[in-house]
């Protein structure tokens, strides 16, 4: 289900934190309110890490991942990386890319098989993505904005994508993508999808400005009410078994 | 009907494999950034036709051409520009009024110079063409020559490397500049009104040429200023440690000032032992007549000095314990030197410098070494500690 939080009384929730199908990554704040959230809801399931990148706290507007892999920027420190691989899983590779659009938050958007990259990205770092994500890399604009990591989010069941997105690219993307689309807001009418919401197969995260209609369109095009106990054991056997071993 | 497609190339795809083929290519990057300035998109037909039009393109810039027209006497940097020129009403008229037609057709069509400078050309006949083509090609042979010429530069300049250092030190050259002089006398002058440099204590000096051979190596070998000396780094260059020496007042040696930095190696080419003072007769002095007697150099000292008719004599008397420093002598120095260093000081007198006779200081830094080793200083504090303590208590008062 989607919950509203909001870190340190702001409510771009997805710039403090990156979540997905075998980690989750939230940054390290003065009080432990924005940790103990997303705690109560995925400690049973994935690990939460306490992390910075950088130095900086906006660790889900610089760095990448999915369940296969996590990519970080060049200005992350060597502390930083190595407490990353520490506290991942061991199937999750953690590499750090020398790009100089540093923001890889900004400029990729993916699920666990398929990523969106902005235009100008460099082939190298095109590689790169498909080798350590596991995904198949398409150059892509989003309504007209290059910056394809901020104004959608996808997961493997769906996505929501900027509100001015046209019904063509909208049928284009959910062909590319092979999930359903919508077009929506966050937070109160914010377009910048993947600031204010972060999401994975089975729970959200958006900030708490968002509306009632917001969170009922995101719950419905990430099918998150269908997060019941016997679809849980389903669709998620393989991140159970991975979580008690 | 194609299934799927491609909204920013307005193409469409019978499979999803073309569709992704289709999104790596070259066309729909290109397409994608003009839908997001707002044109829209091209077709795989142009695409290929610009493409092939910006490696044209590219390929002409290598060499670029000059173009003039020999009638009227222009010169253009580009073949429309020229072609342009033709069409016009000066080109015409002066093309309808020469009587030679063929003339008015001739083009010159040459490299671009880029070094040499560029002549307006007049009207000229084709006599004058070639003269005009002669005379550029003559401009190649002096370039060549000049080019030599920098390599026979760098011939000479790594000759000079090889060439022996110590015979290179020669005592007249100065070593700041390089300029040659006759005399050490001479270059002792120029290096003093050029560079402010100057021997200390010129006097007492005993071995003139080994002392500038020394320095010289110092500054043009080692690359060391002769005043900071070992407390920073050698410079990386002959010309980087000139420049610190002129730039920071550093062209001098660290001798004769009394501190502690001073450098211990140019002792070996002076001689004081001129210096010392002859006293004669000898004087008891009664323990109660404090006002002649003072302890010098923290006590290791007698300071004694008696006032008369005639004047003022002071006499330092040393302890026993430093007889071996007090002793020293100096081996004697040669003559000839001895007559170059009286005349070094009589042209630094006649030049306004006073040279500072520093003898006594000299003597009381090795005492004063030599009581650091011994520890005077700690037995004078220990004395001290022991004199504080109060004796003649009261008998009620057990401590």
């Amino acid at each position: 289900m989607a919950t509203r939080i909001q870190f340190e009384n702001n409510c771009e929730v997805g710039v403090f934190s990156k979540l997905t199908n075998a980690y989750c990554l939230v940054a390290i704040g003065g009080s432990e309110n924005f940790y103990s959230a997303f705690e109560s809801e995925l400690a049973d399931v994935i690990p939460v890490v306490k992390t910075s990148i950088g130095g900086t706290r906006i660790i889900g507007r610089l760095c990448v991942g999915n369940k296969n892999g996590l990519l970080l920027p060049h200005t992350t420190t060597d502390q930083e990386l190595q407490h990353l691989r520490n506290c991942l899983p061991d199937q999750v590779v953690v590499q750090r890319i020398d790009e100089r659009l540093s923001a890889l938050g900004n400029c990729v958007a993916c699920n666990d098989h398929v990523a969106l990259t902005h235009p100008d990205l460099d082939k190298a770092t095109e590689e790169l993505i498909a080798d350590v994500l596991g995904v198949e890399v398409f150059r892509q604009t989003i309504a007209g904005n290059i910056l394809v990591g901020s104004y959608c989010a996808i997961t493997n069941r769906g996505g929501l994508v900027h509100p001015h997105t046209s019904i063509e690219d909208l049928d284009e993307l959910s062909t590319l993508l092979q999930v359903p689309l919508v077009a929506g807001t966050v937070n109160r009418g914010s377009e910048v999808i993947a600031a204010g919401m972060t999401v994975n197969d089975w729970t959200a995260f958006c900030g708490s400005d968002t509306t009632a209609t917001e969170l009922s369109v995101i719950e419905s095009v990430f099918k998150l009410r269908e997060g019941q106990p016997a679809a849980i054991v389903d669709d998620m056997r393989k991140s159970l078994i991975d979580s008690y071993v | 009907m194609p299934t799927v497609t491609c909204n920013a190339c307005n193409a469409g795809f019978d499979d999803e494999e073309q569709q992704r083929l289709h999104y790596r290519s070259e066309w729909h990057r290109y397409n994608l950034k003009r839908k997001v300035a707002g044109v829209p998109g091209v077709t795989e037909a142009l695409f290929l036709a610009r493409q092939t039009a910006l490696a044209e393109g590219s390929n002409s810039d290598s060499t670029p051409m000059l173009y003039s027209c020999a009638l009227c006497g222009k010169e253009y940097r580009s073949s429309k520009a020229h072609a342009q020129h033709l069409n016009s009403r000066s080109h015409l008229m002066k093309a309808s009024q020469e009587p030679n037609a063929s003339i008015a057709g001739i083009t010159i069509v040459k490299p671009r110079p880029e070094r040499v400078q560029r002549r307006a050309p007049s009207a000229v006949e084709e006599d004058e063409d070639e003269d005009e083509e002669e005379e550029w090609v003559e401009v190649d042979p002096s370039e060549l020559e000049s080019t030599s010429e920098m390599q026979v530069d760098e011939h000479s300049s790594k000759s000079d490397d090889e060439i022996d250092e110590f015979e290179e030190l020669d005592p007249t050259f100065c070593f700041m500049c390089d300029l040659e002089h006759d005399t050490i006398e001479n270059c002792m002058v120029h290096m003093h009104k050029k560079h402010g440099f100057f021997i200390p204590d010129s006097e007492y000096l005993k071995d003139p040429n080994g002392l500038l051979i020394y320095v010289g190596l110092k500054v043009k070998r080692d690359f060391i200023c002769l005043y900071c000396n070992d407390r920073c780094q050698p410079f990386q260059s002959l010309e980087a440690v000139r420049k610190h020496m002129d730039a920071k007042g550093h062209c001098k040696v660290r001798y004769g000032d009394g501190g502690d930095d001073e450098d211990a190696d140019l002792e070996d080419f002076y001689d004081y032992s001129s210096s010392y003072a002859d006293v004669e007769g000898k004087e008891l002095v009664a323990a109660d007549d404090k006002d002649n007697i003072e302890l010098g150099s923290g006590g290791a000292e007698l300071v004694i000095t008696n006032k008369s008719e005639k004047g003022t004599r002071v006499r330092t008397l040393g302890s026993r314990e430093f007889i071996r420093y007090y002793r020293q002598k100096p081996r004697p120095s040669v003559a000839t030197d001895r007559a170059l260093a009286l005349s070094l000081a009589s042209s630094y007198k006649s030049m306004g410098l006073v040279t500072v006779q520093s003898k006594e200081q000299v003597v009381r830094l090795k005492v004063l070494r030599a009581m650091n080793k011994t520890g005077v200083e700690t037995m004078r504090t220990k004395i001290g500690m022991k004199s504080n303590v109060i004796r003649n208590l009261p008998k009620n008062c057990p401590y």
